[in-house]
């Protein structure tokens, strides 16, 4: 009820501020009057509760009525003198009294959000359940409410329009109908994209409000009839959803009351509730304390109840009813503070601290139940707390409930922090459960900033530790602290790295689309199967990956999966399947995008590369090396540019991208089973671990990746081939040998391999020897490119500055390979 | 008419204009060279270099410049005089080109020099077998001759080092 007087008192005040409102029929006195003649009822200070409550449903229907006018000819105004008004529409004029802060903090919880909103809609389309789109709805109706707190009226009447489109098909018994579009839907959240967007830029959007409205409303023209039969019938729906939902809900505790766990429906989202609600929790605390001290403070008593509320909001949406009612209540209580019906002291004071204590153990046991992976067990004092609420709120006696409340509730929390101190017995239960871990936002070029100082850190420590000066001071005491700090250096080093490090699940969530987008122009049917979501790649690769997803995935789309008639006479499934797959493997990361759709046709490359004059005959080339054709820039051997693909380009991006993040790609294809291409990337692109080997006055460095074994050979392990060529015996194997000082024409190396070190190396699976002077040690080393001035040199991969300071070169072991080769 | 004149003679004035300016001369043997001052960094001593293989024999190596890794090229043998055993005095000019850094080995920096728009001229023809494309021009100062390098065109391409035509070019 409370609630309903603070929607009323803002709906008054925006229909004061609106434009051509109709108010010959109703204006804002009116509502004020009926939120008086309200808040009289709650009190019970009205004289005629029954004459009063008909008065409010006749305003609040004719509100409706007007509403639904001035809606047609806003929108008829807008289109047929679009000019003036949209540009009035798209900017964004700041109400007094919001600032700037809260604007940001929105657009970019929004850009938050909206991958949410698609990821629902997908769903929604996949499932076509009442549920999905009661989430979705959900999702609008807060983004909604926060718009309309900022002023952002565009998004306000948007995200009403889209509930609206969205109850339209709900209202109809309950049945869902496909009469929702998702395509709809789905250009909806492009535009509210594109408008949050332009928003965080500070721009003027750059879309309009009435090419979306024009779409929605063109949905809402073909069912206009129906609706404007129910209209008068919705309105009332409408106006009393509120007051039946809250006597509901009333109902419902006492049943839920006997319910004691929960399910957790979604663990992501609790998650993230946990971690709102904490911090929601803190600033509750905070203000009691402010209150404490001064009951008047008016924005302290306005501070906690925000808090309840917002609590109350999500703890809804999660289907945590025990915690969302007493969120209501508390909040309810502190409506009336707010409004100067009660005072905040006594008996209020405490009650609040109880269900600001009960709310925190209530989230605490929740995080428990998550991190077990059991149900979520509600309090049983809850239900003793909640009666001594309401006795308050019912304006009787009051500080005996309270004491009450408090005796049941101080057992209660000593049982509580007696499972605080085995916190190990907990972790031990948590099989299937997640972790839940406190996040903090920070400014991203802050973190960059910081690891390229960790990287500066990492080399001058190795150049301090390794000083011939300090090596000659022969201190056991100096030794000592020297390997502290390389200890220290060395974690720091780790840390900065976990830091770099983010779950690939968002590049992933982002193909859904492309897909679906995919299908609907192709007209082919195709299930994306995700695995691996949480697999940690570099932030920077992050970008530098969605690129050749998108152009691999389309691929395998075009040319990969065929069409749903060409599959049936194949005896496959009409469905195609894209299976996307993270993993780590060997030290590296894997991406798999795999189809099962006709594969490579070798016959086809090879012949568009002979046309094309890259190879001179195909018949000594490994699949491999056939199917590596395809990177070509221009080569392509589609008989037709499609929308979709065809001109040759994404398999050249695909590769430049991988080459500039050090990554490989590996292609398996068998006819008609389909193909799989392989992403192999390193873990981080900055630092790696290397092994310094010295030819002649040379050093450089080897990836330790690519380091099989290495030893000094003996007489008989080394023999030349046609007095030419190297190999070395090693297990069992003949691996061709490669002198580096050959390669590099570095002169005063050892020239006798017995006297010398072989490391074993490996590149896409086989093994060569490489014959260096000797193996000098492993450092963990900074990659540097080499100078733009050098551009590519062949064989090096990088450089590094090494612990004298001079720069050492990294050996590029697929270049040096493919230069021994040549 | 005249203003097709106008426009001629401005644009010879404009080519003598870019010629003046400061140089930062340096002796390479028994010639002195100019380098345009703007595109002049910073001069260094002698540092320890490391060779990169595979690269034209006038690249010596890489230098670390405080954290940074630049290039470092052998004027002497860019321009095919024998070369010199380094002394005190040999030192490395870091050039900004474009947006790459690089650094050249010179026997000896000698001063900043204002050269005039008239003391600039025209690079001589020597026939076949000298190229001059990197020559700004002649600049005279007093009784001296000073060679004034373009320095982007020394160093190649757009200031970048055709590295891989030419480690080709050798395997070939």
């Amino acid at each position: 009820m409370g609630k309903l007087c603070t929607d009323l008192k803002a709906l008054a005040d925006y229909i004061r501020s609106a434009q051509n409102w109709p108010s010959e029929e109703i204006s804002a006195d009116d509502i004020l009057r009926a939120e008086s003649k309200l808040e009289d009822i709650i009190m019970e200070e009205s004289a005629e509760p029954e004459q009063d409550f008909n008065d409010i449903s006749d305003i609040i229907s004719k509100v409706q009525l007007a509403g639904n006018t001035w809606n047609r000819e806003e929108s008829a105004a807008k289109t047929d003198v679009s000019t003036p008004q949209t540009s009035e529409s798209s900017n964004v004029e700041l109400p007094p009294g919001v600032d700037e802060q809260l604007l940001e903090a929105f657009i970019e919880q929004q850009l938050a959000v909206l991958p949410e909103i698609e990821d629902a809609i997908l769903k929604y389309e996949k499932d076509e359940r009442a549920e999905t789109l009661a989430g979705l709805r959900r999702i609008v109706h807060t983004m909604k409410g926060e718009a309309g707190v900022c002023g952002i009226k565009d998004i306000g009447i948007l995200c009403h329009q889209l509930e609206d489109y969205i109850d339209a098909d709900q209202g109809e018994g309950g049945s869902t109908t496909p009469n929702i579009s998702a395509d709809i839907l789905l250009d909806v959240k492009d535009w509210l994209d594109g408008y949050f967007n332009s928003l965080s830029r500070k721009e003027a959007p750059s879309v309009t409000l009435e090419s979306i409205l024009d779409k929605l409303k063109y949905i809402d023209a073909q069912e206009g009839s129906r609706k404007n039969k129910d209209s008068e019938v919705s309105s009332e729906k409408v106006a009393t959803i509120e007051e039946s939902q809250s006597e509901k809900a009333s109902e419902k505790e006492e049943a839920r009351q006997t319910v004691q766990s929960v399910p957790i429906n979604d663990p992501d989202l609790a998650k993230e509730f946990i971690e709102e609600a904490n911090e929601h929790l803190d600033a509750i605390d905070e203000n009691l304390l402010v209150l404490e001290n001064d009951p008047s403070n008016m924005d302290a008593v306005s501070a906690v109840f925000r808090a309840f509320h917002t609590i109350k909001g999500v703890a809804g949406f999660l289907g945590l009813g025990a915690i969302g009612d007493l969120a209501h209540v508390a909040e309810t209580l502190l409506d009336q503070v707010r409004k100067g019906v009660r005072r905040f002291e006594g008996s209020v004071t405490e009650i609040t601290f109880r269900a600001h204590d009960m709310l925190r153990s209530m989230i605490e046991d929740l995080k428990n139940a998550l991190v077990a992976g059991t149900d979520f067990q509600v309090d049983p004092q809850l239900p003793v707390l909640m009666t001594a609420l309401r006795t308050i709120l019912d304006g009787s006696s009051a500080d005996q409930a309270v004491s009450q409340a408090a005796i049941s509730a101080s057992p209660a929390s000593v049982e509580k922090s007696a499972a605080d101190i085995d916190p190990s017995a907990r972790q031990t239960k948590g099989k299937n459960g997640i972790k839940v871990n406190q996040t903090m936002r920070v400014d991203t070029a802050k973190i960059d900033n910081l690891l390229d100082t960790i990287g500066e850190l990492v080399i001058t420590e190795s150049i301090v530790v390794s000083d011939p000066a300090i090596r000659s001071l022969k201190s056991i005491h100096l030794e000592k602290n020297l390997s502290l700090l390389d200890k220290i250096t060395r974690s720091l080093q780790d840390a900065g790295m976990a830091m770099r490090l983010v779950p690939i699940d968002a590049t992933f969530r982002k193909m859904e689309r492309l897909v679906r987008d995919l299908c609907r122009k192709s007209s082919k049917k195709v299930d994306l199967v995700i695995e691996g979501g949480d697999t940690e790649i570099d932030r920077s690769m992050v970008e530098k990956l969605g690129d050749p997803l998108i152009h691999m995935i389309r691929n395998s789309m075009d040319h990969g999966i065929e069409s749903a008639d060409e599959r049936q006479t194949l005896g496959k499934k009409p469905f195609g399947r894209i299976v996307l797959r993270a993993y780590h493997k060997g030290g590296n990361i894997h991406i798999d995008i795999e189809d099962d759709g006709r594969g490579l046709n070798r016959e086809a490359i090879v012949a568009k590369a002979l046309e094309k004059g890259v190879i001179e005959s195909g018949d000594n080339m490994s699949d491999q090396e056939v199917y590596s054709l395809i990177f070509n820039a221009g080569f392509s051997t589609a008989k037709q540019v499609t929308e979709i693909s065809g001109r040759g380009v994404g398999m050249d991006v695909v590769r430049r991208n991988m080459e500039s993040m050090r990554g490989n790609v590996l292609i398996k294809s068998q006819p008609n089973q389909g193909s799989t291409f392989t992403i192999v990337l390193p873990l981080t692109m900055a630092i790696i671990d290397g092994m310094l080997a010295k030819v002649g006055s040379e050093v450089y460095i080897i990836p330790t990746l690519s380091i099989i074994e290495s030893f000094r050979p003996t007489a008989d392990m080394v023999s030349t081939v046609t007095g030419r060529g190297e190999v070395v015996k090693f297990r069992g194997n003949l691996l061709p040998l490669v002198r580096l000082s050959r390669i590099f024409g570095v002169s005063g190396s050892i020239d006798n391999p017995t006297n010398a070190t072989i490391m074993i190396i490996e590149e896409k699976g086989r093994q060569w020897g490489l014959l260096l002077d000797e193996i000098i040690g492993q450092q963990q080393i900074v990659i540097k490119s080499l100078s733009a001035g050098l551009g590519n040199v062949p064989g090096i991969a990088g450089v590094s500055i090494m612990a004298d300071g001079k720069p050492g070169l990294i050996l590029d072991v697929a270049g040096l390979i493919k230069l021994a080769t040549a | 008419m005249t203003d097709n004149l106008n426009d001629v003679n401005e644009q010879i004035g404009k080519t003598q204009s870019d010629k003046s300016g400061k140089y930062l001369t340096f002796k390479l043997g028994p010639e002195a060279y100019g380098l345009e001052i703007l595109k002049v960094r910073e001069i260094i001593g002698l540092m320890s270099i490391t060779a990169v293989p595979r690269t034209p024999d006038y690249i010596r190596g890489v230098i670390n410049l405080r954290g940074k890794v630049i290039p470092v090229v052998d004027l002497r043998t860019k321009f095919s005089m024998e070369s010199k055993e380094n002394t005190d005095e040999t030192c490395v000019i870091v050039v900004d080109i474009g947006d790459v850094e690089m650094g050249i080995i010179v026997d000896a920096v000698s001063e900043v020099l204002e050269i005039g728009s008239g003391d600039v001229e025209d690079v001589p023809t020597f026939g076949n077998g000298v190229n001059t494309d990197f020559i700004l021009g002649m600049g005279k100062v007093g009784e001296k001759v000073i060679i004034l390098l373009d320095i982007s065109k020394v160093l190649g391409k757009e200031g970048t080092l055709d590295v891989l035509a030419l480690s080709e070019s050798k395997e070939a």
